[in-house]
Parts: structure tokens; C-alpha cells; sequence
């Protein structure tokens, strides 16, 4: 057992850390609260604060780095005060200000981090960067109870297969290309549907309507599986629908009439690329000998995906986890969490030289001091 | 999982009697002495009683187009594989028997024979058999066997083909001591040296993990024996697999995350 | 004649072996017409190299006749259609089928009853044992054309048993793959 108290304060009741993410386009606060002892059923971390803002471009474009950073630097004050007040936390009471170190784009990163550093300055509060991926992971954990799961963490920018495994999180699979939320986007802006709430959302939504369907290049490699082709091909399907081009008999009939339509599309691709999920997941539960999984990322909300990897976890006699969208979605609270654990383990907090962010920040490159 | 998994394969196999000898994430593997479609007085092959059913079962969570369409398409695939190694002298690999390719069925031969605690004479198991004796673990026959394996790695990659899947369980050694290659489920053609060396790195740590005192002589005499086939000209290619294979090793495993 | 079955399908396959066949053009002009008289498969023996090629091509029949996806006309054209590496039905009964020429042939009828329900009075010709034993059906063979047809490399006239053994699980994968 990893004693997590090692640098507890006589008189200290609780921990407290301030979490802010702003890797893509959601700008998130988030405050929470461990007391002392192993986390577990009977000692749960306690949400103080978990609210978020997201950048939303209008049908048919993607969010870009300059913008998101100016959407990030606009809203982040206003962000924190509100967190802090919704707490009702004393600012003395932070222990630490954990910001996200990366992976993710640059410039929103970089918005967030200047505020985080800025802070603590003001306040004279330790600072903690945070692996985005961890983040998820470790509150994934936190939020369901999953102690040792093969966790799937799928979203806009990432999308592995991992086991922890001596004081890593190793990964198992990955895509060799682009993420699966990417994938998901783009289709979404080939489509031009609209971008509010997510891209992705409205995707499971066209889908759920979807009856007829297509058949997909389907590309798993081993423990891998890559994505850019597939979305490729259905890019070109989408546009010969749109164009009218017939002499494609996979979208018209002999008399021009369309056999398929946009939430076929959709329905396709989201049974295609789950079941490509499933496979590289189910892979990974067999090698390391695992019952558990565990769904993070933003792209983990969506229901199909949720209920097909269900049947194959239920099929194994295992157990399957998920959260809900306040935190599978980007949230701050995740990085509190993940941060303050750090924290926790280093009794402070990182030099201000340390504290530069990364677009590339793998997964497996962190120590996991705070397990065994 | 197991029960109605298995009692779907027998609905495809009706009359035949079946044991289960492994079970994966993608197929379950049958051993059978019944031949699909030769009397039991003949055989094939000198003295092979026994035969392998490979069956991949439906998978409920995909949506039952593309799973039919998965199905099929990869037992054939791996049945090309195993045709393709017919026709390449230097692989040992199971000889195809029959296939039925709409319900995900491989026959194939048997290869292997029991050791003598009664496990399957695959590399892991039979190296498993000196780990705890210095003095078996290192003897001649050892080498000699590891080189043959590596020269089976090595022919299979000469030929633009990996294996996929290269773990110690999916190496058998027959009862004469040649080194067979099993299980081309996840095999495919390439000429990329990155899957060749991908199929070292897989090898060199199934077998640091389940041997770790003596991998470094294994992992030596394996390579010895895969680098021995790429003789004269080949030697440039042997040059750039290995040097892959000291990226892979390097970096554990792929590229850095895009974020 | 001998009388197999394989443990997977229900049906019978009778195989009979005619010699000294005087009426080949009679009985391919029936087939061609589709006489319901002329229901089996008449296959030259040239081309039957072994006993597992053969059956290996009537197991694979069998199985898309249970699967409910024959390529064919019947099962028996099926059985014809298998032995072919070649995905056409045509190539399939000009090679493996009978010519006007043909004085030997092996005839197959599938059956779902066990007793013998039909006769080969069509058939102007001599019944003998069929030789199931390799020895005996490779004595038929026309070695140049089989190896022509199934590929199978450079052409060996004296053949050792691993000739033969690879010869054979060259055509065996052949049957097993083709047209997959």
C-alpha cells in the first residue's frame, strides 16, 4: 500500500486542489476535496466544483488553436470565480493548482497554463502539471470503483487501449492514424450538421435513425486500428450523396433514386468504428488476463458504444464501466484529481521552468507514484 | 461465453466429437481425431490421428453484416496464408484441410506431441521444462532448436510474410525437433521492415517474460539462426530489419501521441 | 461400387468406377440437355490424382449444398464445379467432366437414402471396384495435365512420396480455396 499521507500537516483535515483544463475546446474548472487515507468505497474524493465551457464553431467547421485560445483566455477568469464561490472554498485551503500539461494544441494550452501559473503566483499556491490522459483515467476510476480495469480512452484527440501495470499505464492498442472523436468531427463537418452540443452527439443522434447498413473498410491491425481510410472512403460516399454523382451504385439505384441516406451514414460509421473498439479492447482483456473495463473520453458517452461493448464484457462474465458527461467529457475536476494524487506524492509542487506544456505527452511516460 | 459459444460450434460440426484445447479473444481452438472427409483407416500425412478446428465465433456486439462479412473474410484469409505456405519450402506450418468459411471454420493438421507433464510441445512449454536446471537450460539442443526457430522467423519474412501474433505458444516443435509456426490468424503480407521487427520485439518478450533468466542466450541464438537464412544480397535487408527491430526495442512500442 | 459418408451431412455418396465406356458422346449430349435420367457426376479419371482430392471436392460440394449455396445446377455439377481451381463451370466440365473421347470415368451419386435407388443401365460400359488407393488412381493420370491445371510448378515424371504428398496439398488447397 502506498502511504498517500506522507506529507499531511499535523492539524490538516483534508486536501484541496483546484484543477483547469483547456487542451481542445472545453475550458473546465474544477475543485475537489480527498481526506486523508487510502481513496476507496468508504473514503470517496468529494466534488466541490465541476463546471466547463465549450468553444462551439458554427456547421461545418472545426475549432481552431488561435480561436479556442481566445475563447480559452476570455472565459477562464470568470470560470474560476465561479467555481471558487459554487465551492465555497477559502483560497487558503488550496493545497495545489493543477493545470493540464498536455497532450493536446498548443495555444489553448498554453492559455490555460499562463492563468494557472499567474494564480499561483498570486495566491502562492504549488503548481501541478497533469497528463491529460491520466486525468481521465484516474477519475474515471475514482467515479465507478473500477480498482484495475483495462481502460478505453476515446475522444477527439486520443484513442488507446490501456492497463496499468507497475507504476504505468501502459498501452496495449492504439490507432495508427487519427483519433476516433477526430474521425467522428470531421465526418460531422462533411456532413455541415451542427456542432452544439458536440459534433459527436448529433452524430449518435443521425445514427440512432439509421437503418440500412453500409458496408465500411474495416481496419484493425493486431492490438491496432487505424481510421483515416475508413473515413476517407465515407467521406466520398457522403459527397457523391450530395452530388448527385449516380453512377455510384453504393449510394443510388438503378433509377437514381438514393439508397441510403445521411443516417445510414452515420450508422454505419459508428458500427464500424465501435465494433473496431470492442475488438482492440476485448484483444487487450485477454492478453493481461482482465475482467474490468472502463470507458473514458469524451467519445465513452456515447451509447452505442457503450451498449456494444457491454455485450462483449458481458459475454466474458466481466464488468463494464462508464461515466457520465460531466466527466467523460474534458472536465477540471478530473484534473484536481489527478494532480492533487501527485501532489500528494511529492509533498510539492513543480519548479515554474517545469511547468511548460506539451502537445505530445504519451500516456506511459508518467510515473504512477500514487499506486502500487 | 464459453457454453452456447461452443455448443454454436457443434451445430456446425455435427457428428464430430471435440475437445476444447484453448480458448482466445477471436477463436476457439478444437482438437478432434475425426477427419472431415477421409475414412479413419486413411490419412494424409504418415501418422497424424489427430486434427485442429479453428472457429471463430459470431460477435454480438458487431452488427451482424459486418460480423458475417469479418468472419468469412478472415478465415480465408488465414487459409490463403497457410496455402501460400505450402508452397514455400523452408516454413513448417499446418497443412490446410478444409474450410468452411461462412460459419468461421479452419481444419487443419495437427502439429505437436505431448510432453511429459502432458502439455503441448510449444517453445514456452518445452523451454518451460529446464527453466529451473542451469544445466538443461543451456545445452546444445537448446541452441540448435532456437537457431532452427529463428531460421523459420527468418524464411517467413524473407518471403514478405509476418507472423502477426510471434508469441512462444504459437512456436511448436515436432516430435523430430523441427520448429513449426502456428496460428497465422493475424498474419499478412508485408514488405514494411517495422511489422518484421514488430514480430521480433513480440518474441524477444514472450520469451523475456516467461524465461528471464536465460533470454539473453535465447534471444541470441534465435537471432542467430534468423539472421543465417538472409545470406548475400539479402544481407542489406537483414541490415534494415534489425535495425527496426533496435528502434522498436527502444521505444517500447509506437509513435508519440498526436494530443 | 463403395459407398461413403461423411460425418458432418446426412447424405450418401455412392461412387461407382465404369471402364471401357462405348456411348461418352451419348451420355454428354443427355447431360447438356439435362436429362433427369443422367442426374450424377460423371468425372475423367486424368485428373483424379488421390483419394483426398476427390472427397475433399465432394465435402466442399456438400457443404454449400447444406449451407444452402450451391453455385451450381445440382450437386452433382457442383461436385465438378469444386475439383476445378478455376472459377468457371465451363472449365470445370471440359476438364473434369467427360469428352466424347472418354472411356473411363468415375461416377457419383449423392443420395439422401442409404439403399440404391437408381441404376446405370445409361451407361454402355464395364463396372469395376473402385480403386480408392492412390496407387491405383494415379495409374489413369495424365501427370503433364494435372500439373498444367492446378499450377503446380515445374513438372516431375518420377514422383517420391513427399512429391506426392506436397502434390496433393497443393490440390486440396486449391479445391478448399477457390472461389472464396
Amino acid at each position: 500500500m502506498v502511504d498517500l499521507d506522507r506529507y499531511l500537516k499535523p492539524d490538516q483535515k483534508y486536501y484541496t486542489a483546484i484543477g483547469l483544463e483547456g487542451s481542445a475546446n472545453k475550458l473546465a474548472v474544477g475543485i475537489i476535496r480527498h481526506f486523508p487515507g487510502q481513496l476507496s468505497e468508504s473514503n470517496r474524493a468529494e466534488v466541490l466544483s465541476n463546471i466547463r465551457d465549450t468553444y462551439i464553431t458554427p456547421p461545418g467547421e472545426g475549432f481552431l488553436p488561435r480561436d479556442t485560445a481566445r475563447h480559452h483566455r476570455n472565459w477562464v477568469v470568470r470560470l474560476i470565480k465561479r467555481s471558487i464561490l459554487e465551492s465555497k472554498i477559502d483560497i487558503d485551503e488550496l493545497d495545489c493548482i493543477c493545470f493540464t500539461k498536455g497532450p493536446g494544441m498548443g495555444a489553448p494550452l498554453q492559455s490555460v497554463v499562463i492563468a494557472a501559473r499567474t494564480l499561483s503566483q498570486l495566491w502562492n499556491v504549488p503548481l501541478i502539471g497533469v497528463n491529460h490522459c491520466i486525468g481521465h483515467i484516474e477519475m474515471g476510476r475514482e467515479i465507478t470503483g473500477a480498482d484495475n480495469p483495462v481502460v478505453l480512452y476515446v475522444s477527439g484527440g486520443n484513442t488507446q487501449v490501456i492497463a496499468y501495470s507497475e507504476q504505468r499505464y501502459r498501452i496495449f492498442g492504439e490507432t495508427l492514424d487519427i483519433a476516433i472523436g477526430n474521425c467522428l468531427d470531421r465526418f460531422a463537418r462533411t456532413l455541415k450538421i451542427p456542432n452544439d452540443p458536440s459534433p459527436g452527439y448529433n452524430i449518435e443522434q443521425l445514427a440512432k435513425k439509421g437503418k440500412n447498413y453500409v458496408e465500411l473498410p474495416y481496419t484493425v491491425k493486431g492490438m491496432d486500428m487505424s481510421m483515416s481510410g475508413i473515413l476517407a472512403y465515407i467521406d466520398n460516399l457522403a459527397n457523391d450523396l450530395f452530388n448527385n454523382k449516380k453512377n455510384n451504385k453504393i449510394v443510388f439505384n438503378e433509377d437514381g433514386s438514393p439508397k441510403i441516406t445521411v443516417e445510414d451514414l452515420c450508422f454505419s460509421l459508428q458500427e464500424t468504428l465501435f465494433a473496431m473498439l470492442v475488438e482492440i479492447t476485448e484483444r487487450a482483456m485477454a492478453h493481461v488476463g482482465s475482467q474490468q473495463v472502463l470507458i473514458v473520453g469524451g467519445v465513452g458517452c456515447n451509447e452505442r458504444l457503450q451498449e456494444m461493448m457491454k455485450i462483449m464484457v458481458l459475454d466474458r462474465k466481466g464488468y463494464i464501466f462508464a461515466t457520465d458527461e460531466r466527466f467523460c467529457i474534458d472536465n477540471g475536476i478530473m484534473i484536481a484529481h489527478a494532480g492533487l494524487l501527485e501532489y500528494r506524492m511529492l509533498g510539492e509542487g513543480f519548479d515554474l521552468k517545469d511547468t511548460v506544456c506539451t502537445q505530445r505527452f504519451r500516456t506511459d511516460e508518467v510515473h504512477v507514484k500514487w499506486r502500487d | 461465453m464459453s457454453d452456447t459459444i461452443i455448443e454454436n460450434a457443434k451445430s456446425h460440426l455435427r457428428n464430430i466429437q471435440v475437445t476444447v484445447v484453448s480458448q482466445g479473444a477471436e477463436a476457439i481452438i478444437f482438437q478432434t481425431t475425426q477427419h472431415p472427409y477421409l475414412p479413419s483407416s486413411i490419412s494424409t500425412s504418415s501418422e497424424s490421428l489427430k486434427f485442429i478446428i479453428k472457429y471463430r465465433p459470431p460477435k454480438t456486439y458487431r452488427h451482424r453484416t459486418l460480423d458475417q462479412q469479418l468472419t468469412k473474410h478472415r478465415t480465408i484469409s488465414e487459409a490463403r496464408i497457410l496455402q501460400k505456405l505450402t508452397n514455400i519450402a523452408e516454413v513448417n506450418a499446418p497443412s490446410l484441410i478444409a474450410i468452411d468459411s461462412r460459419n468461421g471454420i479452419l481444419w487443419m493438421e495437427h502439429i505437436g506431441y505431448e510432453l511429459a507433464n502432458k502439455d503441448i510441445s510449444s517453445l514456452k512449454n518445452w523451454l518451460w521444462q529446464f527453466n529451473h536446471d542451469e544445466s538443461k537450460a543451456l545445452t546444445n539442443e537448446v541452441q540448435d532448436t532456437l537457431r532452427a526457430v529463428g531460421r523459420q522467423i527468418g524464411e517467413l519474412h524473407k518471403n514478405d510474410l509476418v507472423h502477426g501474433d510471434l508469441t512462444s505458444s504459437n512456436i511448436i516443435l515436432s516430435e523430430n525437433s523441427k520448429a513449426f509456426l502456428i496460428d497465422f490468424g493475424l498474419s499478412s503480407q508485408s514488405t514494411l521492415n517495422e511489422d518484421k521487427a514488430v514480430d521480433l520485439y513480440v518474441l524477444e518478450r514472450a520469451i523475456l517474460s516467461t524465461h528471464p533468466l536465460y533470454s539473453y542466450e535465447y534471444n541470441k541464438w534465435l537471432l542467430e539462426g534468423y539472421s543465417s537464412v538472409f545470406s548475400g544480397k539479402q544481407e542489406t535487408k537483414l541490415k534494415e530489419i534489425l535495425r527496426r527491430y533496435e528502434d522498436v526495442r527502444l521505444r517500447g512500442r509506437k509513435r508519440s501521441m498526436l494530443g | 461400387m463403395t459407398q461413403i459418408k461423411f460425418p458432418q451431412f446426412p447424405q450418401f455418396i455412392n461412387i461407382h468406377r465404369f471402364t471401357n465406356v462405348l456411348n461418352s458422346s451419348e451420355i454428354k449430349e443427355n447431360l447438356i440437355k439435362g436429362n433427369k435420367d443422367y442426374d450424377f457426376a460423371f468425372i475423367n479419371t486424368k485428373l483424379i490424382f488421390s483419394q483426398s482430392q476427390l472427397y475433399s471436392a465432394i465435402y466442399r460440394s456438400l457443404l454449400e449444398l447444406n449451407n444452402n449455396n450451391l453455385r451450381t445446377k445440382n450437386i452433382h455439377s457442383e461436385i465438378l464445379f469444386c475439383l476445378s481451381p478455376i472459377n468457371n463451370i465451363m472449365e470445370a466440365l471440359k476438364n473434369f467432366g467427360i469428352q466424347n473421347s472418354t472411356f473411363d470415368f468415375i461416377v457419383i451419386k449423392i443420395s439422401d437414402n442409404l439403399e440404391i435407388d437408381y441404376n446405370l443401365n445409361i451407361i454402355n460400359g464395364e463396372e469395376i471396384k473402385f480403386e480408392q488407393i492412390n496407387n491405383e488412381l494415379i495409374k489413369f493420370v495424365d501427370l503433364k495435365k494435372l500439373y498444367k491445371i492446378y499450377k503446380l510448378g515445374t513438372f516431375k515424371e518420377v514422383l517420391n512420396n513427399e512429391d506426392i504428398l506436397l502434390i496433393n496439398q497443393k490440390i486440396i488447397n486449391s479445391i478448399q480455396l477457390r472461389g472464396q
